[in-house]
């Protein structure tokens, strides 16, 4: 008992300097008299915290790493309370105050919503067409040789190719901004998957080739019911990467010419000297990147519960 | 006509350099309803002699014949058990056996599924249906593998050591089960090649025994022993210790002189 209250000890008295930091800081710089939205932000982390501390009990692990990133999270935050508000060291525009941050969320959530929305949209299009269409491409090219001996240079040449390097070019191409960020995601997504699943029909375990074909197995029966099976764990491995990939490149291909999006609104903000909502939409699209990794995980578990 | 028939079978493995004959000019006549045992040293070519009659590598000389005509590829007449036991991964254990039932084509599906856990019960494994293999240890995975050939219900059956994994009593039950599946009104209807290190168990099950050498067969011997041979009268007995004296014998000469079948294979 007495260790882990010493363990939540140290996480409150970060919290408390930093709450007297928030609430006894000069109010020179300019929005810094709102500090709402701050003390809100920080009982919400607060709340995080102590759920996954209550979680980890429960189910008897004693991880350490809440309580080291709450801390972090805290020192981090009272850091940069002591250079802005406090201390006033820090440019009064071009850095802005927690205080301003977390007005923009609480001022701005709309807008941030439907910025990210906006950018999930073509994310999720671009990343399912890409790798749906790979994936079927990719395990009949890897089943029959004829498809497979033309297909598979091709996909060497493509493959390595970034996908960021021709979006400009996409982008003065296509009709609209749109269709161009969808096709930039799903090339993206596209080649390296078609040669990974190439790759691992013809890499496929002898045993488990021969026992297949002991079956007589027709096409269809191979393709679905074992090579499919087969490829779905390697295939489901890479999927973090390329989830995050394709936030990068959509990200990128909104920096030039997008009216919406996450990475618009960062690009927007700071082209109107906004830096409280550039740094708000930067911290979105870490929570974002973060929820998606989260899912993609649970996905990966469900996908491949037989290894 | 003869189940099936090796007919001046020659096989090389397709190795870069120089390939090596593994297995060289093979002639065997197998009848229908004929238990065979293979036997023989590590690394003769058992294994490989059941994958030409599989119907996964195809002879570079000579053919494999069943029912008189030359195999090209694998069919559904036949199903192996192998050496190193290969279920699919994702499948769960009922699921293996259910798909292997399926691809005959023979049944339904509610027959298909009454089936798959009939075999499954029969290899004691009706616990453990709905786990994957990963979660089965690899006596249970061999017993799952015996499960979906013998479920199959093929006319061939090939087994590369299938019991070799499996204790004591499960390897008795199941060599009894399996000459039991063979019998239909007092006649044997499978034909099965049975590959084994065993000589007691070439002796409990085979009606022939043929003994490998590196690439060749060097004996064919009948097994005249009356079924079920659990208790043997004592002429009988002394029959099968001649047998086993002979066998033991064959394996021990190769013992002496390692070096001269390798002289003899090249
Ligand atoms: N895929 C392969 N490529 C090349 N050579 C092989 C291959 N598989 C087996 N061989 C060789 O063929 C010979 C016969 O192998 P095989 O597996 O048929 O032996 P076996 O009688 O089944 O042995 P064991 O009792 O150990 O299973 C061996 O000399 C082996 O080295
Ligand atoms: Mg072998």
């Amino acid at each position: 008992m007495p260790v882990r209250c010493r363990r939540l000890l140290i996480p409150h008295l970060f919290l408390i300097a930093l709450v007297a930091a928030v609430l006894f800081a000069p109010k020179g710089r300019p929005g810094v008299e709102h500090w709402g939205a701050l003390l809100a932000g920080v009982v919400v982390i607060e709340l995080l915290f102590l759920t996954a501390v209550i979680r980890n009990r429960r189910r008897g692990a004693e991880s350490t790493a809440p309580y080291d990133l709450i801390v972090f999270v805290w020192v981090l935050l009272l850091l940069w309370e002591l250079y802005t508000s406090v201390s006033n060291l820090a440019h009064p525009v071009l850095v802005p105050a927690p205080e301003n941050v977390f007005a923009t969320f609480h001022e701005q959530w709309r807008t941030l919503l439907l910025n990210i929305a906006y950018s999930m949209q073509l994310l999720l299009v671009g990343f399912f067409a890409g790798l749906i269409l790979a994936v079927l491409l990719g395990l009949y090219a890897g089943w029959y040789p004829r498809l497979r001996a033309f297909s598979y240079p091709i996909a060497n040449v493509m493959a390595p190719i970034p996908a960021v390097v021709f979006s400009p070019y996409l982008v003065a191409l296509m009709p609209t901004f749109r269709s161009a960020s969808v096709v930039v995601i799903l090339l993206g997504v596209f080649w390296p998957t078609f040669l990974g699943t190439i790759n691992r029909v013809v890499g496929m375990e002898p045993q488990i080739l021969d026992s297949a074909r002991m079956l007589r197995p027709t096409n269809r029966t191979m393709i679905w019911r074992i090579l499919l099976p087969y490829i779905i764990p390697g295939t489901v491995s890479g999927l973090k990467v390329s989830m995050t990939t394709s936030l990068l490149m959509l990200n990128f291909a909104e920096l030039m010419g997008a009216t919406h999006g996450m990475g618009f609104y960062v690009q927007n903000s700071i082209t109107y000297a906004n830096y409280a909502h550039a740094v708000a939409g930067i911290i979105v699209i870490g929570v974002v990147v973060t929820l998606l990794s989260w899912i993609v995980t649970k996905v990966q578990k469900k996908l491949i519960r037989w290894q | 006509m003869a189940k099936i028939q090796l007919d001046h079978v020659s096989y090389s493995y397709p190795n870069r350099g120089r390939p090596a004959e593994v297995l060289h000019d093979l002639n065997l006549t197998v009848e229908r309803g004929e238990f065979v045992c293979v036997l023989g040293r590590s690394g003769c070519g058992k294994t490989t002699l059941l994958r030409l009659l599989a119907g996964l590598d195809l002879p570079t000389r000579g053919a494999v014949r069943i029912d008189g005509e030359a195999v090209t590829g694998p069919g559904t007449d036949r199903s192996i058990v192998f050496q190193s036991y290969t279920l699919f991964p994702w499948m769960t254990a009922r699921q293996n056996v259910l798909f292997g039932i399926q691809q005959t084509g023979k049944w339904g599906r509610a027959e298909a599924r009454r089936l798959a856990d009939a075999f499954l019960r029969k290899v004691e494994l009706a616990e453990a249906a709905d786990k994957y293999p990963y979660q089965l240890s690899g006596g249970m995975r061999q017993r799952v593998a015996i499960a979906r050939s013998l479920a199959m219900d093929t006319e061939i059956l090939l087994l590369d050591e299938p019991f070799g994994a499996l204790d004591t009593r499960i390897r008795r039950e199941l060599q009894e089960f399996m000459d039991a599946l063979r019998w239909r009104d007092g006649q044997a209807e499978k034909t099965v090649v049975f590959v084994t290190h065993d000589i007691d168990e070439a002796l409990y099950l085979a009606d022939r025994i043929v003994y490998m050498t590196p690439g060749r067969i060097a004996a064919d011997l009948p097994v005249p022993l009356p079924r079920p041979r659990k208790d043997l009268g004592p002429a009988e007995r002394a029959q099968r210790d001649a047998l086993r004296r002979t066998l033991v014998e064959l394996f021990d000469r190769e013992e002496d002189a390692p070096c001269r079948c390798a002289a003899d294979a090249s």
